[in-house]
């Protein structure tokens, strides 16, 4: 029944945090974010529209509050998960990511057919093989959030402003798979224990 | 953060209104209630000045007695009476779940499953709920209160006499916490806030430092364990985990199996069961003690504990990878429960985790006094501390081939909104079924229903044309809705969870009428809520916020809300208009200023944003 679906909202994630307007916060460069920052941020506009802090307001105001209070932890959450911030930021700068399931990345295709095997292996209650898996995808995903910060710095440094597509959705795709893969490790230590 | 807290004028409290702010700890086998007296945060204590109320409803024929068995006498025998204990338990269950607990937790009394929702024990008056049996503990401690308090019975029946934060097990999922709601709506209280029990003991236990503090919750009936961040006066909790049924009775439970098991002569009985849970108590203080002139000794209790003990450090470890950290960031772990007391519990803690176990605060009290802490914060602008909470469990959708698609995972800062989109799977699909699932497991089969809805008269487009957006709200109490829209046609379907279990929105004025004690205003305002009230309010509040934000608005918006301000206030003075004309006034209103409304609140988020204070 699922085809397909998207989130929704993440362009507002960055408007409800004025990440735009205000570029000097640089809380977004690349891959990388400034996490401290972005939670200072968080706090300090949850402290103004949490709807404890209207219980005794009109019904009105704290249905507001409300909405207001549960947009703001959404946009935090999506502004908080690497994978997703990527992908808004991709998306910002123009990158098509449609374009990635039409291009097939054979090597991105094979290590995943490893990393499957390689999970399929693990019997069920072998906390260190799940322990060395999370390791390794550790590794992809930081390598691949630092070229991504590379890819960013070239368009800072260089005459063409303009970023890589192909190498851009080449680490973005691994960045998925990761986030994909990591999902399904800590759900099984989650069921062992 | 206090500037922000707007009391509108149509509700703010009358000075001759006595309001009574609350907190509490209704747990599986001691209840607590807490108040501010003498400017003390202080628990009620009853007339013998006890301040734990057995969580425990006795009826017989004519009487409902909450509290410690004062049926001695073996004359009493021949009343007709049945005791309940532990209906904690059993609340927001199903027929089928309770059947199922049942075999693993014996009780004494019996129950009725012909509702398949709602089981209901058998008592000399007749079939009852947990939750009209819960509610009478929370009677019996409101009670309390207007002892306390001396309220008159004119305020007694006020609809928010009693504003009141109540207390939950971290990891009771929607169907309890509903449950929970009802009871305390149906024992006149008005629920400010449900807030998670190791949360609530956080606030309330005293530590200075900024970091991170794990809660250890080890009740009567339950466990639970948070982590949580305190940075001054911010409470984050990053992680919660636990078990609804692991508690002290469990142990209890495991000493008599031990017992049995080692002294074949003896017969299983709750007076059995009774003794070695005064032996286990006494064990904590002293080496050994007899039972039926049997010598037990603290090993003894250790050997038939460690299981219940191991399952709880277990409980830790998860909470410490979900989130994250490991023991050496941890800043301390805090105690909190009575099954705590127990020295077995404390070192086994110590061994786990390198850390001594912070004791200083009374940890039967603790929990209702944070919950106090809490409806002090929510009513009044002199306590400023922020409790940012998450959900226990990961909410999701059935998808294909059974599977269930987590949209909110467990962990999540509430409140929060979450959408996706989906679409049909077959051309000119009409209706589209959604399955809303709590807990972990991939499988529909392994989680637990909270609801099933449908989308129809979808129009007809191709298959993978049509998109559904689903939208899952959970709120501040940890309650949740979703709600479904067909984008093209914007046609909507919303809901607030009816859980798969517990009572119907019908079962439950039901009840509300019956009970002699609710407010009665506030049934009034429920049943038949008078338009014109619900009117005076809104132009009240719309009055309010253009005094202030006038600014935020354009030209026309400004017009129009102004025009719909002039006529709702002439509909206000027009005695002719029946209710649904009202009614229609006030959905205009309302229509024409939520815009105002949100852009205030926008305009209060990013002043704060802004602004140069650093929390």
């Amino acid at each position: 029944m699922w085809l397909w679906r998207e989130f929704y909202g993440l362009k507002s994630a960055f408007e409800q945090f004025n990440l735009q307007s205000a570029p000097s916060l640089q809380l977004i460069s690349g891959g990388s974010l400034n996490t401290l920052q972005l939670k200072a941020l968080y706090l300090r506009a949850q402290a103004a529209c949490h709807p404890d802090n209207f219980a005794l307001s009109h019904q009105q105001q704290k249905d507001s509050a409300a909405r207001a209070s549960a947009r703001l932890t959404q946009a935090y959450k999506l502004l908080s998960d690497d994978l997703e911030r990527v992908r808004l930021w991709l998306d910002l700068s123009g990158v098509d990511l449609e374009q990635r399931t039409t291009v097939p990345d054979m090597a991105l295709f094979e290590l995943q057919m490893e990393l499957n095997e390689l999970l399929g292996q693990v019997k069920l209650g072998d906390l260190k093989a799940l322990s060395l898996m999370e390791q390794k995808l550790e590794q992809i995903k930081s390598q691949s959030m630092l070229e991504l910060d590379q890819l960013y710095t070239l368009t800072q440094t260089s005459e063409n402003k303009s970023l890589d597509q192909k190498a851009c959705l080449q680490w973005f795709g691994r960045l998925a798979m990761v986030s994909r893969l990591t999902a399904q490790v800590q759900n099984r230590h989650y069921l062992i224990s | 953060m206090a500037l922000m807290q707007i009391a509108e004028p149509g509700q703010s409290p009358q000075p001759h209104d006595k309001q009574l702010v609350l907190g509490i700890d209704l747990g599986t086998t001691h209840s607590l209630i807490a108040a501010v007296k003498n400017g003390q945060p202080t628990i009620l204590a009853d007339q013998h000045n006890h301040a734990l109320l057995e969580s425990r409803v006795i009826y017989s024929k004519n009487t409902v007695e909450v509290g410690a068995s004062s049926r001695s006498e073996q004359q009493c025998e021949e009343l007709e009476y049945v005791e309940i204990t532990s209906i904690k338990r059993f609340i927001g269950r199903s027929s089928a779940e309770v059947l199922e607990l049942l075999s693993q937790y014996p009780v004494s009394y019996t129950w009725d499953f012909s509702d398949p929702k709602l089981p209901k024990v058998k008592t000399p008056q007749g079939l009852k709920s947990a939750v009209e049996i819960s509610s009478h503990i929370l009677l019996a401690l409101r009670q309390r209160a207007i002892d306390h308090f001396n309220i008159d019975d004119v305020n007694i029946n006020k609809s928010k006499a009693f504003q009141t934060v109540i207390t939950v097990p971290a990891y009771f999922d929607d169907a309890q916490r509903q449950a929970t709601y009802s009871a305390a709506k149906i024992a006149g209280l008005h629920v400010l806030r449900l807030i998670n029990e190791p949360t609530a003991a956080m606030l309330a236990f005293g530590v200075v430092n900024n970091g991170q503090y794990v809660i250890y919750d080890f009740g009567g009936g339950t466990f639970d364990a948070s982590l949580v961040s305190k940075s001054d006066d911010i409470y984050e909790v990053t992680a919660t985990t636990g078990n609804t049924f692991l508690g002290g009775d469990d142990i209890d439970e495991a000493f008599t199996q031990w017992f049995l098991a080692r002294y074949l002569d003896t017969q299983y009985s709750s007076h059995l069961r009774y003794l070695i849970r005064e032996a286990k108590q006494s064990l904590s203080v002293s080496d050994e003690t007899l039972v039926l002139d049997k010598l037990l000794t603290k090993e003894n209790l250790q050997q038939a504990a460690e299981p219940i003990v191991r399952k709880t450090l277990d409980c830790l470890e998860r909470l410490l990878r979900d989130a994250q950290q490991s023991w050496s960031n941890i800043q301390g772990i805090l105690m909190v429960g009575g099954s705590t007391r127990s020295p077995m519990v404390i070192d086994a803690i110590s061994q786990a985790t390198n850390h001594v176990p912070k004791q200083e605060a009374n940890p039967d009290e603790v929990v209702a006094l944070g919950a106090l802490a809490q409806a002090r914060k929510m009513t009044s602008s002199d306590v400023e501390h922020l409790l940012l909470d998450v959900c226990p469990l990961s909410l999701g959708l059935e998808t294909m081939g059974g599977l269930v698609e987590k949209i909110i995972p467990r962990n999540t800062p509430i409140p929060i909104t979450r959408e996706q989109i989906f679409t049909t799977q077959k051309n000119h699909q009409s209706a589209l079924l959604i399955h809303v699932l709590q807990g972990e497991r991939e499988r529909v089969t392994d989680c637990r229903s909270l609801a099933r809805f449908e989308l129809r008269d979808l129009p007809p487009l191709a298959a993978g044309v049509a998109r559904i957006q689903v939208q899952f709200t959970m709120d501040a109490d940890g309650l949740l809705s979703v709600q479904a829209k067909e984008l093209s046609t914007q046609k909507q379907t919303s809901i607030k969870i009816q859980p798969s279990q517990g009572l119907t929105e019908d079962q439950l004025l039901t009840l509300l009428k019956e009970s002699q004690t609710y407010g009665q205003e506030d049934v009034m305002s429920r049943m038949h809520m008078t338009s014109k009230v619900e009117l005076a309010r809104l132009i009240e509040a719309c009055d309010f916020a253009l005094a202030e934000d006038k600014c935020l608005l354009d030209e026309p918006e400004l017009a129009s809300i102004e025009e719909v301000l002039m006529l709702a206030k002439q509909s206000l003075a027009d005695d002719a208009l029946n209710r649904q004309q009202l009614d229609t006034i006030v959905a205009q209103l309302k229509a024409s200023s939520e815009p105002l409304a949100e852009r205030r609140m926008n305009n209060a988020i990013q002043k704060a944003l802004t602004g140069t204070s650093i929390y």
